[in-house]
């Protein structure tokens, strides 16, 4: 395992050193994995994407500063690598609009899938992944950054290229998003 | 504070971006307010159950070897820059160095344009470019008549323009470009 | 067929066949190492950007994957006008040509060109939000210079061969 700073490596992958760069892929790869996957929706998608996001890094990385966030940068690429791909599926312009009012099936009913040995717990998280599935793809990888990643808000902000306030506001907007679409299972939880 | 403000402070102090001062007012809210305390119990209970899937086991070792593929077809098209005086390399520097020194005097002896020339040139062109830009960007008419122009001039000049260019070069041929202009990029040659 | 259609038919064909290279049609090959040649020319257009409007690398994280995929886009569509273009031209050398045959086969090619468009004016649109000012007229005098670049050395290629 190679333990050198950060900095050095990428200097080294600047250079063309497959080593080094290849250790930067270990030290990022489930990051870039995980927003890929909260962006696309699915494994199979996400892993091609990753694999993706880091040929592209590699192509771009002699345009990189030192001095600058590598990882700032490579989420950036993740970032734009999968919305770009959501774009060449078309699903953005053929997922349905976020509709609030419309509910997640409610837990028992029919039009709840799922095995019946489901616990309540892996229910609600279904349910959460997929209302999170739902959101509209800007939304999401604000979410992907803040949530999954642990990213502040400042530096969601860097990745996304846009100001705090605005990934303060979708975070808050996601959120709303899920509670309302999520709030029969909620309820029922707490009954 | 009204439950709208309420609700968005509630999502930044899940992001730990709240300012300090306005968490105490951010539960003096909530200590009135049952619907308020319900929403944050919500979110949190949805922040508790998002997660991403572990990948499976040994999956990272394939995606490592899968990419290491990959980066290897990219090899040929990569300069390595050899890092000057690294250990092992100060013999033949030596050499080169006595090799460099004779040239010198012949390269004195001949004028020729260098690098640095190039660059000069470069320079200039920015000082040409950045006013034409500027009156272009002022003018929308003008704009749209240059615009016009350079996409004439560009079909006019060269087939590249024609969609099925490449499709008509044969695979020799499309290979044949390829080396050709990846030495002039300074890039290595074919596999 | 009446004569109008023919006159029609003509028509869209020569519209068509006006912006289709005239030259001999591309040596069918793995098409699997064809695409990765295609990748290759991709990949040299985007060290060439990234050298002449020195871009940076907030400017390379946003431009590369959209760039990528267009390209990526465009070479499947290329692809597969170019097959379309070679099937027109068999079933136009058939006697009579078959009306209902052409007429599918016209309408995909101009669906592919449309394709085809769509796709410059997303990567225009998202160079157009990323360059600077400056960047943007060197862009312009880069790409003249990088298709004239790939003529010259297709030139160079042919004459090689004994072509020219």
């Amino acid at each position: 395992m190679d333990e050198r700073p950060e900095a050095s490596l990428v200097a080294d992958a600047r250079r063309g050193g497959r080593e080094a760069f290849a250790e930067l892929v270990r030290r990022h790869e489930r990051r870039v994995r995980g927003i890929a996957l909260r962006l696309a929706g699915n494994a199979a998608d996400a892993d091609d994407l990753a694999q993706e996001v880091f040929l592209t890094a590699w192509k771009a990385v002699g345009s990189f500063r030192s001095g600058s966030s590598f990882y700032t940068w490579l989420y950036r690429i993740a970032v734009n690598t999968s919305l770009s791909f959501l774009k060449r599926k078309g699903r953005e312009r053929n997922r349905a609009p976020f509709d609030e009012n419309r509910n997640a099936a409610v837990p028992g009913s029919d039009a709840a899938p799922g095995p019946e040995d489901r616990s309540a717990l892996n229910e609600l998280t279904a349910r959460i992944d997929e209302a999170i599935a739902a959101l509209p793809a800007h939304f999401r990888a604000s979410f992907a950054l803040v949530v999954d990643q642990g990213l502040s808000h400042a530096d969601a902000a860097r990745v996304l290229g846009c100001s705090e306030n605005t990934v303060s506001w979708r975070m808050h907007k996601a959120r709303k998003l899920l509670q309302a679409r999520i709030k029969p299972f909620l309820e029922e939880a707490r009954r | 504070m009204r439950c709208q403000t309420a609700r968005k402070r509630v999502s930044d102090e899940l992001d730990g971006a709240l300012p300090s001062g306005r968490g105490v007012r951010l539960e003096a809210h909530l200590r009135t307010c049952r619907a308020c305390r319900v929403y944050r119990e919500d979110l949190e209970r949805i922040q508790a159950g998002t997660g991403l899937a572990e990948a499976p086991a040994g999956f990272w070792t394939a995606f490592e070897r899968e990419l290491e593929a990959r980066l290897s077809a990219e090899e040929a098209g990569r300069k390595r820059v050899e890092v000057p005086f690294a250990a092992g390399r100060r013999w033949a520097w030596a050499a080169g160095a006595a090799l460099v020194l004779a040239g010198v005097s012949l390269w004195l002896a001949l004028p020729r344009p260098g690098p640095a020339m190039i660059e000069e040139a470069w320079v200039a062109a920015d000082d040409i470019l950045d006013p034409i830009v500027r009156a272009v960007e002022s003018d929308p008419e003008l704009a749209g008549r240059i615009d016009r122009e350079l996409q004439a001039s560009i079909e006019e000049m060269s087939p590249v323009a024609d969609p099925l260019f490449w499709e008509s070069l044969s695979d020799d041929e499309l290979r044949a470009v390829v080396t050709a202009m990846e030495k002039e990029s300074g890039l290595g040659g074919p596999q | 067929m009446t004569t109008k259609r023919f006159v029609l038919i003509g028509l869209m064909l020569s519209l068509v066949l006006a912006v289709s290279s005239a030259g001999a049609a591309a040596q069918a090959g793995d098409p699997q190492s064809r695409a990765r040649l295609r990748e290759r020319i991709s990949d040299l257009y985007l060290l060439r950007l990234t050298r002449a409007l020195e871009l940076t690398e907030e400017q390379t994280a946003k431009l590369y994957p959209v760039l990528t995929r267009v390209e990526k886009e465009k070479a499947a569509l290329q692809r597969d006008m170019g097959l379309d273009l070679r099937d027109l031209r068999a079933e136009l050398a058939k006697t009579p040509p078959g009306e209902k045959a052409v007429l599918g086969l016209v309408d995909r090619i101009r669906q592919a060109r449309r394709a085809l468009r769509e796709r410059d004016e997303e990567a225009e649109a998202t160079l157009d939000l990323v360059l600077t000012p400056v960047q943007k007229g060197r862009y312009l005098v880069f790409t003249v210079d990088f298709l004239r670049n790939v003529g010259e050395n297709l030139g160079r290629v042919r004459r090689g061969a004994g072509i020219y």
